[in-house]
């Protein structure tokens, strides 16, 4: 690039002088100009500083005019924007218990967490809160996190609610018109993100004697509750109440006496029509072996559990990227032992590359708590095994859900 | 890397011309680089000089040292490419002024330098996003047109955002 304004010192002529100070009073004047129109910067660039902007900022910045307001209330190409960048930065949320005090009665608080990176834990305002209820967190999906609330000893649903905490809105969400039982444990839920009809769905498997019995699905677009009707239930039991879903697919994994993998089969639902697809088969695995689903990196992965060892299954091929999520085969990423014999380790969560587990000292019946460590597992990692910061001092994690800050509204 | 690689590609010069009649003779892979000036070469073919009537010169210069950056570092295919743009990038809206960066945004826009526009939001967005409701309206000249009590009702909505 030859810049003829720049001249240099080789052929800066009396011409080329005069141009210069010409042009310099020039870029002033206009400058000047322009500073009064400043207002004119133009509103799709105004949209684009916003969407790289903190969910806070923009709350905060819904009282500068009318304009603003109404760009952040109501434009859908920011809340899509915005979320694409934030989605850059995984956040994750933590739930647990702490323990407050041991005499003269055990006490404890529940906590929700929000990790911003391996090092920085904040506690989550729970807006819910309510002192008999529970909570249980379903799934985070784009910054909208779905969480049960509990009751009786966690064994009773009271309500679901759907809640965003960056942007502190909730609402509960209405039964389900025809549900039999609120048991907790006649009833798998799972949230996610229907991609074809960018819609925000809640499932909710109704299980008799561990078999389905009716399949809802709530839809944050049409506010409502409807029973998929079109798909065949499997007469398949269902070996957990969590199921796992990946690129809008509910994973279940269910018992199948004829299967050859340890009699286990895994059922898909899809979240857009609403239907079951073909089985799949998990991995082989060992006879005694346990086994959970998750997902890790946008897969589906199953943990095979024999302890203290876990070995990780990613579905697919990792090699190659596209298309590989609907082939049958998986991928052996790692075996892992802990070796620490005076701690057991349980799988609470997946988050950016790893799998996160809590430590649970052995120190009698009673006393065997967390030592509020979270331990990362990452697979592709040339040093697997990272601690992350302390949370707590007597703390139990049940789950750990990666999360996005976005102003996706929990409204349609 | 040896020197083969980076070679005989088009080294025609195209002449950009700003509103205030300052010209800059660059090569059409720098200029490229900007959305709207890769247009009027594809559609206009053979038409070396380019007139932008709504960019100064002064504004055309940074614009243009960034693509110039940016096509350089891209012409090798070293591994620590992208680490080195990203350094060059910080060093180049570090000390912008809020003045230069509302013009520099404005030139990069007209000219589709969506790269660079990304880069100059993101430097207005980290300038801003601590900022009072205040200061943004006079940042970017708003004035409040809210009826009264209509703001305070907005602010106690999200109060907590104020602290």
């Amino acid at each position: 690039m030859e810049a003829q304004d720049q001249g240099g010192a080789t052929h800066s002529s009396l011409e080329d002088v005069i141009t210069r100070i010409r042009d310099c009073v020039r870029i002033s004047t206009v400058e000047a100009q322009a500073a009064t129109h400043h207002q004119s910067l133009p509103e799709d660039i105004i949209v684009r500083i916003m969407s790289k902007l903190p969910v806070k900022s923009l709350l905060r910045f819904k009282s500068v005019s009318k304009r603003w307001r109404t760009l952040i209330t109501t434009d859908s190409h920011l809340v899509t924007t915005h979320l694409r960048h934030s989605s850059a930065s995984r956040l994750c949320i933590v739930s647990g218990n702490e323990r407050v005090s041991t005499f003269p009665c055990r006490k404890y608080v529940e906590r929700m967490l929000l990790l911003r990176d391996e090092s920085t834990a904040e506690d989550l305002e729970i807006v819910l809160y309510h002192h008999w209820f529970r909570f249980e967190i379903v799934g985070s999906c784009n910054g909208l996190v779905c969480v049960a609330l509990l009751a009786i000893a966690r064994t009773w649903i009271v309500d679901t609610v759907l809640w965003n905490p960056a942007t502190k809105e909730w609402r509960y969400l209405p039964e389900p018109i025809s549900s039999e039982s609120q048991r907790r444990d006649s009833n798998l839920l799972s949230f996610g993100y229907d991609h074809d009809n960018s819609d925000y769905k809640l499932v909710r498997v109704e299980l008799k004697a561990r078999k389905m019995v009716r399949v809802h699905v709530f839809s944050r677009s049409s506010n409502s509750w409807r029973q998929a009707t079109g798909t065949d239930l499997s007469d398949k039991e269902v070996a957990q109440e969590v199921g796992v879903i990946v690129n809008g697919v509910l994973y279940l994994m269910a018992h199948d006496e004829n299967s050859s993998r340890n009699g286990r089969t895994i059922l898909s639902f899809n979240l857009c029509d609403e239907k079951f697809e073909d089985e799949m088969r998990p991995p082989l695995f060992k006879k005694r072996s346990e086994f959970c689903l998750s997902k890790w990196k946008d897969s589906l992965t199953l943990q095979e559990v024999e302890f203290p060892s876990f070995i990780f299954w990613v579905k697919g091929d990792m090699s190659s990227s596209a298309g590989a999520q609907r082939s049958y085969s998986w991928t052996r990423l790692l075996k892992f032992e802990f070796a620490t014999p005076a701690a057991d380790h349980y799988f609470v969560g997946a988050w950016k590359n790893g799998f996160l587990f809590t430590k649970y000292l052995n120190g009698g019946a009673y006393d065997s708590l967390d030592s509020g460590e979270l331990i990362s597992i990452e697979p592709l990692s040339h040093k697997p095994i990272t601690t992350l910061k302390k949370i707590g001092s007597e703390a139990m994690f049940s789950g750990a859900f990666d999360y996005v800050e976005s102003l996706v509204s929990v409204y349609s | 890397m040896s020197s083969s690689s980076t070679t005989t590609t088009t080294t025609r010069l195209l002449m950009l011309k700003a509103s205030d009649g300052v010209t800059f003779e660059v090569e059409e892979a720098v200029a490229t680089k900007l959305g709207a000036i890769n247009n009027m070469v594809e559609e206009e073919g053979s038409e070396d000089l380019i007139c932008l009537p709504n960019v100064n010169g002064k504004f055309l210069g940074m614009v243009l040292e960034w693509c110039k950056k940016h096509a350089n570092n891209n012409t090798n295919s070293d591994k620590g490419n992208d680490e080195v743009n990203k350094w060059w990038d910080k060093e180049f809206v570090m000390d912008l002024d809020q003045n230069t960066l509302y013009h520099l945004l404005m030139a990069a826009d007209y000219l589709s330098g969506t790269e660079l526009v990304d880069l100059l939001t993101e430097k207005v967005a980290s300038m801003i996003r601590g900022k009072k409701v205040e200061e943004i309206r006079e940042t970017f000249k708003i004035k409040s047109d809210f009826l009264p009590g209509q703001e305070e009702e907005i602010r106690k909505k999200n109060s907590w955002a104020f602290e």
